[in-house]
């Protein structure tokens, strides 16, 4: 085909200006792949962390700030030689709160939580330094009180069982408790172990994981946990379903107006509560690497539409001979247009394939990215204190207790993912770029006016 | 072939304007070899253009085969330069990237032939000017001459009506001139083509069957304007 020949001994004899512009062309698009594969990645890591946060099917939790209403009661402090209670640093309310929001349009389900912390001290305040906590600040092992009749919303759905048994509607009012896999082992614990919480015995039922490492290191029937925190009929969180998230807004203000007091968390704004490295990185893929990219296909664009307008003013007396030849403006403009989209079209590939290279060594070298989370949103003042005296010196002491457990670390694997999407978006620009210089310099050509054309030093 | 009426041309130079054509009267007729000579800058080339449709009269009518082409529409005459009407450059303008065949081919492209029949007239034409063993060689890689026998094949494969050439020989020494010449001229003869030639040289006008003269843009025959019918269209 004439066509063909013709394109192809063209960009043959300018070799070195064809792969000038389609490498140009190539590192825009190349960076459009990466930038999104990376966006992608870090999108898709934040969805684990919240996920991880959330529990399975979780659309937003409703919580109560902290130091409004009710507060934590007062704890259980026996005689003897440490204090070890349950209590939580974050705002309660009552159990009823369940039922009301569950009744709401757009409601599926909802159900309620006493996230806890059992706090132990020495009466005397001074906790041994170790390896392991090398401070000396009190203990504080997370407790959440759950619902045991429900497996599919709140920290249960998230709960694998590896060994004994999971918690069930009979176990409400019985001392049993699940245990998370890694503080179990840390504690040379399992199933069938008894523990310690407020001087309160329970027995291990069961261990449990989470692939988001989220799940507190105990789970105790809710009414148990509300008994041993002092905090009977007392909840702090919601964990709540809605039908659609389309709804999720609507959901929202219904729930605000029914409750004035309550703070509700959805994944958007949990979302911003996310820092650390997966943060960092979704920023500047967000921000740095849009504009980056942005930039630089832009200056592909213009550099590709710069050179092919000087190739068609080296080439004027060679279109003005085609017009005598009888060659209608479409047709010389359909050749420089198809040089121009044969070069976007190589640069789309050649981009396509850095682009792709470039996700697999970032996926590498980012593997393990960490997100700091906060473990529950807006729970970051202290946790409390702890007052008193001791029994046999009569030596009063206060302590203290730093909040610990608001702020995770969590390892995120990261992968940067190149979705069919991107590639065509990606092939789409390289020739939307070919095109443009194309359209520039078929435009010049094809207005030429063949007198001028053959008059033109060549 | 051609009739041409009181054609003038006028362009803006400068702020000024110029008379390129300043009224020429001529009738070329079938088969005709015409020589335009005249001093460069008196209006041979823009005669020749007008002639080509690359350009329209300011005034007066040309016709071409009874066709008025100051009247034709863009893709009409356009039609009229694919089909009837060959160019032979001084500078022989050929695509230097493409190979002598490839550059008889393109005057055969906006006539929507098959690619074997296309081969084959290309084939001929190169046949006919004596270059078929230099078919694949690019412009630089041939003589002056050769590559204006290429200019030439390319202006005949389409079997044209007409063929414009402007200072054919120009660029060619007279060994090589004469033998393009005889070539023309056999080509003309044989085809039964009209040749409107623009030259400086002398011989090579005298081998024309008439030799007008360009003066201040009006075409003078024995030193005075044609006024027409001396020969039928």
């Amino acid at each position: 085909m004439l066509f063909l020949t013709y394109l192809r001994l063209e960009l043959r004899h300018r070799l070195r200006q064809a792969v000038f512009i389609a490498a140009g062309l190539a590192v825009g698009v190349a960076l459009v792949i990466t930038v999104s594969a990376v966006a992608a990645g870090t999108s898709d890591a934040q969805a684990g962390v919240l996920h991880g946060l959330y529990g399975i099917g979780t659309d937003m939790t409703v919580t109560r700030p902290f130091g409004h209403g009710d507060t934590s009661p007062g704890h259980q402090v026996n005689a003897g030689e440490h204090v070890d209670w349950l209590g939580t640093n974050r705002g309660l309310f009552g159990s009823s709160a369940v039922p009301a929001i569950a009744g709401l349009p757009g409601v599926r389900s909802a159900v309620g939580v006493l996230v806890a912390d059992q706090s132990w001290t020495p009466l005397n305040g001074h906790v041994a330094r170790t390896p392991s906590n090398p401070y000396g600040l009190p203990l504080s092992i997370p407790v959440d009180g759950v619902d045991p009749a429900s497996q599919r919303l709140g920290p249960l759905s998230e709960a694998r069982v590896i060994s004994g048994r999971d918690l069930t509607a009979a176990d409400s009012d019985s001392d049993v408790a699940l245990l998370d896999s890694g503080y179990a082992r840390a504690n040379h614990l399992r199933t069938g172990s008894v523990i310690t919480i407020a001087h309160h015995q329970l027995r291990v039922v069961g261990i449990v994981t989470e692939p988001g490492g989220t799940v507190p290191d105990i789970l105790i029937p809710l009414r148990v946990a509300q008994a041993l925190s002092n905090a009977p009929g007392k909840i702090t969180t919601v964990d709540v379903a809605v039908d659609s998230a389309a709804d999720l807004a609507a959901v929202t203000a219904k729930v605000k107006a029914q409750l004035p007091w309550a703070d509700v968390t959805t994944s958007a704004t949990l979302a911003h509560e996310i820092s650390g490295s997966l943060g960092e990185t979704a920023r500047l893929a967000r921000d740095l690497g849009r504009w980056l990219a942005i930039a630089v296909l832009a200056a592909a664009f213009l550099l590709a539409a710069l050179l092919t307008v000087t190739a068609v003013t080296r080439r004027v007396r060679e279109f003005g001979t085609l017009k005598a030849l009888g060659w209608p403006a479409r047709r010389i403009t359909g050749q420089v247009l198809g040089e121009s989209v044969t070069i976007g079209i190589a640069g789309a590939l050649v981009g396509t394939g850095l682009g792709y290279a470039a996700a697999a060594v970032i996926s590498r070298i980012a593997r393990n990215l960490t997100a700091t989370v906060a473990a529950a949103p807006g729970h970051r003042e202290p946790m409390g204190f702890i007052a008193g005296s001791n029994a046999r010196t009569g030596q009063h002491f206060y302590h203290p207790i730093p909040f610990t457990g608001t702020l995770d670390s969590l390892p995120i694997h990261f992968s940067a993912p190149v979705g069919a999407g991107v590639v065509a978006l990606a092939i789409g620009l390289g020739v939307a770029g070919g095109l443009l210089a194309g359209a520039l310099g078929s435009w010049r050509a094809a207005r030429l006016r063949p007198t001028v054309a053959l008059a033109h030093a060549g | 072939m051609y009739k041409l009426t009181g054609v003038t041309r006028t362009y803006r130079k400068g702020g000024k304007t110029v008379d390129a054509l300043a009224g020429v009267d001529v009738v070329i007729g079938d088969r005709e070899w015409l020589a335009i000579q005249g001093p460069t800058g008196h209006g041979k080339t823009t005669l020749l253009q007008l002639l080509g449709g690359l350009d329209r009269p300011t005034s007066g009518t040309i016709l071409f085969d009874g066709k008025n082409l100051g009247e034709m529409t863009e893709a009409e005459i356009t039609r009229v330069r694919a089909t009837s009407i060959g160019f032979i450059f001084q500078t022989f303008n050929l695509i230097p990237t493409l190979p002598a065949a490839v550059n008889v081919e393109l005057a055969l492209a906006p006539l929507r032939l098959d690619a074997a029949e296309r081969r084959a007239q290309v084939a001929r034409a190169l046949d006919a000017v004596g270059l078929t063993d230099r078919a694949g060689h690019l412009p630089a890689e041939l003589s002056g001459g050769q590559q204006q026998r290429v200019g030439i094949a390319r202006a005949l494969v389409k079997d044209p009506a007409v063929l414009l050439a402007d200072e054919p020989t120009g660029n060619l020494d007279e060994t090589t001139r004469d033998e393009i010449i005889d070539l023309l001229a056999q080509l003309v003869r044989d085809r039964g083509l009209t040749l409107v030639m623009v030259t400086h040289d002398s011989t090579v006008a005298a081998r024309a069957e008439r030799i007008g003269q360009m003066r201040d843009g009006r075409l003078l025959f024995d030193g005075a304007p044609v006024t027409g019918g001396d020969r039928q269209p």
